[in-house]
């Protein structure tokens, strides 16, 4: 059965809320070394004073503090509101090619849908090139930025579409015990994406009890999707399918790490996975995973 | 060193005499123009070389050299210019540069004019979005003015989506890019207040909301394009080539479209993927307002005319100086020592060789002379401190002598020499040199009135058709329109003045604390500044005593909490704050608790921009003054919620704690 009906949702959405409120706990406690110097944005322009080469063509003004992340991130801080920041950041030589923000009516809801594993973010394009942005506050304002590298994703199983171009963002992780939570977010061009956590033990196995992956068929784009989900309907609208996938025996399931200890990233491979319906038969998702940084959980 | 203009006519017609066998044509006089950069094709192509392919990433280097290298400017602009879709065209009529495959059909840039575009666009002229919006409508675009929203969503997304044209990537890329050297982003929610288009935004905005696209024609880029200029062009021309001319002159621009006789079709074609003008029906449109772009059709054909009146606009400067920039209130009537007297001089800036404009939108138009332009009308206005810094009697810093007052109202003509003086005279103290001495600024403004409008039809104006078939006749009264909206240059000069008196801050307030057990009936702050912002503050603060009562006492021993039966006030009179005209929040101590806890401390937040010259407060004691900041009182290093601890910082005209100055401006 997919998972379109409410009880089913319910399910996926239970699911996702305790693990990314777990996610917003450590958030609190970010365990990155200090920032460097604060630099000013593109679009304050002393000259020297430009963003890094991979965020060209970002254009703030100067109320904006933007703040190079150890790697190749990049953290811009304002007093000023979040859909102030947002609508820069789609006015200088990027543009807003996919969007996640909470319905309208859902203002006073924020914490259920950030538990939802539905954190606001951009999807900024220019050319070829992406950057993936976080979004966080409300009056005061944080994005965090990341570049994506072009990236092939695959999702494999019935009515899928196979290894694809797309591009897959982390959205958070941090460290509990010895174990690594990650949260993604992962589109196609075949328009199939995915919300996710996974948790990553120090050998690289993924944990199939803290496996939460919401499968997202759409026409559009996955977070311009989520953003036009009617959350009280009884199922999404047409053309939309949401399936939640789970795993018995995660018996192959891993994480291929690279990068630092502060930056881990790599790919996840998650075979066998399946949907209660089982219309997607058996399913296996590769997706490329990298942490800005990594919070830690009861530090 | 500039020479004489006559000294140059000797020079040019000594040239052409030489020269005349070489076929030479050109025999306007010829200015330094290698200062500003030669547009030739030899120049744009230089300016070309080395871009990144990707016609946004081009576009911000070349904003980049635009900003950043004077004598690269102009080519970097020209090239700017063609890749946006404009061509660049000589004044007598030759292709100096075509775009590489979609042009504007009815915008040909005039390439002497492409060095005043570069300038003017370094120095910052400026056009708010408000005159820009009312361009649009000038031109017919629409019919009423869209807002800085609509504005700001067009242009944030214009050229930016995959499969966009080229020219509308490059053009929407440079608009953007040169927003971020002004420290701006154009968004919706940006303050339009902050917001400016510098002239090279605004021709590639109003060109491309209004003009129409056709296809070049292959291989008119080698065909009509300018080959470099000779020897003669380098010494007396504008620096602009000619080139082989079948159809005459004036018809080598047409000759680069693919379908020049049916411009209409191409106009639907695939190649107008990203174009302006439809973010901009779409940013209307989007808001219900259909009726407000009906006109758009309407509005084709006089881009190029208006685009290039507005870069002949930029070579009409005024320069303003002044006999001092310093001076102290009088101690004695009737005296000119302290007068100060500014002069502000008109003149046309262009410094290229160029009398008359022979082809495209302008064709008749005659250049004015470079030097003073005589006969514009200048208006001064000036911006001094607020009202009731200056004590009785001195209203303003500096004001006009009473034979120039009329300046300030119906403004002055330029003479010959361009010039148009105003004298102004500060007040007289009285008594004099009393108080301490304090500082102000007062600026002037000349601003060219906006009815002046330096250029005269030629005999030909009238005659000439432009490719389009716009008539030219039209053309003349839709610029005075266009640009009487625009507004013309101004310039401003800020004069230091010092004068003895007082400036008088007052921080004053007072009100009761309710800590729901207990209550204080009075925290109060009560100080004074004689010399302004700069400071100190002095004077006291502290909290009254109270009597608790019985029952109060009951509850308090109730809750656990010893409450005596009176507790004595306390006041530190001898506060002093100094701000050294530092705006912003400084705090300061007025006194600890018990046991020496912190306990009562203020703050006082200087920010006279924040509050309109005309808002005012009344204090408690009915004085009246303008708001400068506020003052708060914080209890135990924080704000208090419970009761309003903050009062504004008000500028009044008088306090017994200051020296009493009044002031007087002579007959003068």
């Amino acid at each position: 059965m997919s998972t379109t009906t409410s009880d089913h949702r319910r399910r996926v959405l239970t699911g996702l809320l305790a693990t990314v409120l777990a996610g917003g706990l450590a958030a609190c406690t970010s365990d990155h070394k200090p920032a460097p110097r604060p630099t000013t944005g593109a679009g304050a322009n002393p000259p020297g004073a430009a963003l890094p080469a991979g965020f060209a063509g970002l254009y703030v003004t100067p109320e904006v503090i933007a703040v190079p992340l150890p790697g190749d991130g990049l953290r811009m801080v304002t007093a000023q509101r979040c859909d102030r920041l947002v609508d820069m950041l789609g006015a200088g030589q990027w543009y807003v090619a996919d969007e996640l923000r909470y319905p309208k009516e859902a203002a006073a809801s924020q914490e259920v849908f950030g538990g939802l594993g539905l954190m606001p973010a951009l999807l900024l394009r220019r050319g070829d090139r992406r950057v993936f942005a976080t979004i966080e506050g409300a009056t005061d304002c944080t994005a965090t930025l990341t570049t994506l590298p072009a990236q092939e994703i695959t999702v494999s199983g019935a009515g899928m579409p196979g290894t694809r171009p797309g591009w897959a963002a982390t959205t958070r992780c941090y460290r509990s015990g010895g174990d690594l939570s990650v949260s993604f977010y992962f589109d196609t061009d075949a328009h199939v994406g995915a919300i996710g956590t996974v948790t990553i033990a120090a050998d690289g196995s993924v944990s199939d009890e803290d496996l939460s992956i919401t499968v997202v068929q759409h026409t559009g784009a996955l977070m311009n999707t989520l953003s036009g989900l009617d959350w009280s309907a009884p199922k999404p609208k047409k053309g939309v399918t949401l399936s939640e996938l789970t795993a018995e025996d995660v018996g192959g399931a891993k994480a291929s790490m690279t990068g630092p200890a502060e930056r881990p990233a790599g790919t996840l491979t998650l075979p066998a996975l399946s949907d209660d319906a089982g219309k997607l038969g058996e399913v296996s998702i590769t997706v490329p995973f990298a942490c800005a940084e990594v919070g830690t959980l009861g530090a | 060193m500039r020479r004489s203009s006559t000294g140059r006519r000797w020079l040019a017609l000594a040239v052409v005499a030489t020269l005349a066998a070489g076929g030479c044509t050109d025999d306007s006089d010829r200015d330094d123009t290698a200062a500003r950069g030669a547009v030739d094709r030899k120049s744009v192509a230089a300016a070309a070389a080395g871009l990144p392919a990707e016609p946004a990433a081009a576009a911000e280097q070349l904003v980049a050299t635009i900003t950043s290298d004077p004598a690269g400017a102009p080519a970097a602009t020209a090239e700017l210019l063609r890749r946006s879709g404009f061509a660049i065209v000589s004044a007598k009529g030759p292709v100096v540069a075509a775009p590489d495959e979609v042009t504007l059909l009815d915008a040909p840039i005039y390439a002497e004019l492409v060095p005043l575009l570069a300038e003017a666009t370094r120095e910052g002229d400026r056009y708010t979005p408000e005159q820009f919006s009312a361009l649009l409508v000038a031109v017919g675009l629409t019919d009423k003015a869209p807002t800085f929203a609509q504005l700001a969503t067009a242009i944030g997304g214009w050229g930016k989506q995959p499969g966009d044209g080229a020219v509308f990537t490059t053009a929407g890329a440079a608009v953007r890019a040169l927003a971020a050297q002004h420290r701006q982003v154009i968004h919706p929610a940006a303050d339009p207040a902050e917001v400016w288009f510098d002239p090279l935004q605004t021709i590639l905005l109003l060109s491309h909301a209004t003009s129409r696209f056709a296809l070049v024609a292959k291989g008119a880029k080698n065909g009509t394009a300018a080959p470099a200029p000779g020897l003669f062009d380098r010494l007396v021309g504008g620096g602009v080539a000619h080139a082989e001319d079948p159809k005459g002159a004036c018809g080598e621009f047409a000759a680069l479209f693919a379908a020049p006789d049916d411009p209409v079709i191409k106009a639907n074609s695939d190649f107008l993927k990203g174009e302006l003008k439809d973010r901009l029906a779409g940013a209307i449109l989007g808001e219900g307002a259909k009726e407000i772009f009906d006109k758009a059709n309407e509005a084709w054909g006089k881009a190029g005319a208006t685009a290039s009146a507005i870069m002949l606009m930029l070579g009409t400067r005024i320069d303003l100086t002044a006999d001092k920039s310093a001076t102290h209130f009088k101690h004695a009537p009737g005296s000119r020592g302290e007068h100060v007297t500014l002069t502000a001089t008109a003149i046309f800036d262009i410094k290229v060789a160029l009398e008359k404009l022979e082809c495209y939108a302008l064709a008749g138009v005659e250049m004015p002379k470079a030097g003073p332009m005589e006969g514009l009308t200048v208006r001064w206005s000036s911006q001094q401190p607020q009202v009731g810094t200056i004590q009785k009697g001195g209203g303003q810093l500096l004001q006009a002598v009473a034979a120039d007052s009329a300046k300030m109202t119906r403004g002055e003509k330029t003479g010959k020499d361009g010039k148009s003086t105003l004298e102004v005279k500060p007040p007289v103290e009285d008594p004099p040199g009393e108080g301490p001495e304090l500082r102000g600024k007062a600026t002037f403004i000349a601003a060219l009135d906006k009815e002046s409008f330096p250029f005269e039809l030629g005999d030909t104006y009238g005659l000439l058709g432009n490719p389009v078939g716009y008539g030219i006749g039209k053309t003349f009264d839709l610029l005075r329109d266009v640009l009487v909206k625009a507004g013309l240059p101004s310039q401003t000069i800020t004069i230091a003045v010092t004068y003895h008196g007082s400036d008088i801050l007052v921080a004053k307030g007072s009100n009761s604390v309710n800590l729901i057990l207990a209550s204080i009936p009075k925290v109060y702050v009560d100080l004074v500044s004689c010399t302004g912002l700069a400071g100190p503050f002095k004077g006291k603060g502290g909290y009254s005593g109270v009597e608790y009562s019985e029952f109060e006492q009951l509850a308090g021993a109730v809750a656990g909490i010893p409450v005596p039966k009176s507790i004595g006030g306390q006041e530190n009179s001898n506060l002093s704050v100094l701000t050294n005209d530092r705006s912003g929040p400084n705090p300061f101590f007025i006194m600890t608790g018990e046991g020496g806890k912190q306990f009562l401390d203020g703050v006082l937040d200087l920010n006279p921009d924040r509050y309109l010259n005309t808002r005012a407060e009344i204090l408690d004691d009915w004085r009246v003054g303008r708001p400068v900041g506020e003052v708060e009182i914080l209890l135990a290093g924080n704000s208090f919620p419970l009761s309003d601890l903050t009062w504004p910082v008000l500028r009044v005209t008088e306090d017994p704690r200051c020296p009493k100055v009044t002031y007087e401006y002579d007959n003068l």
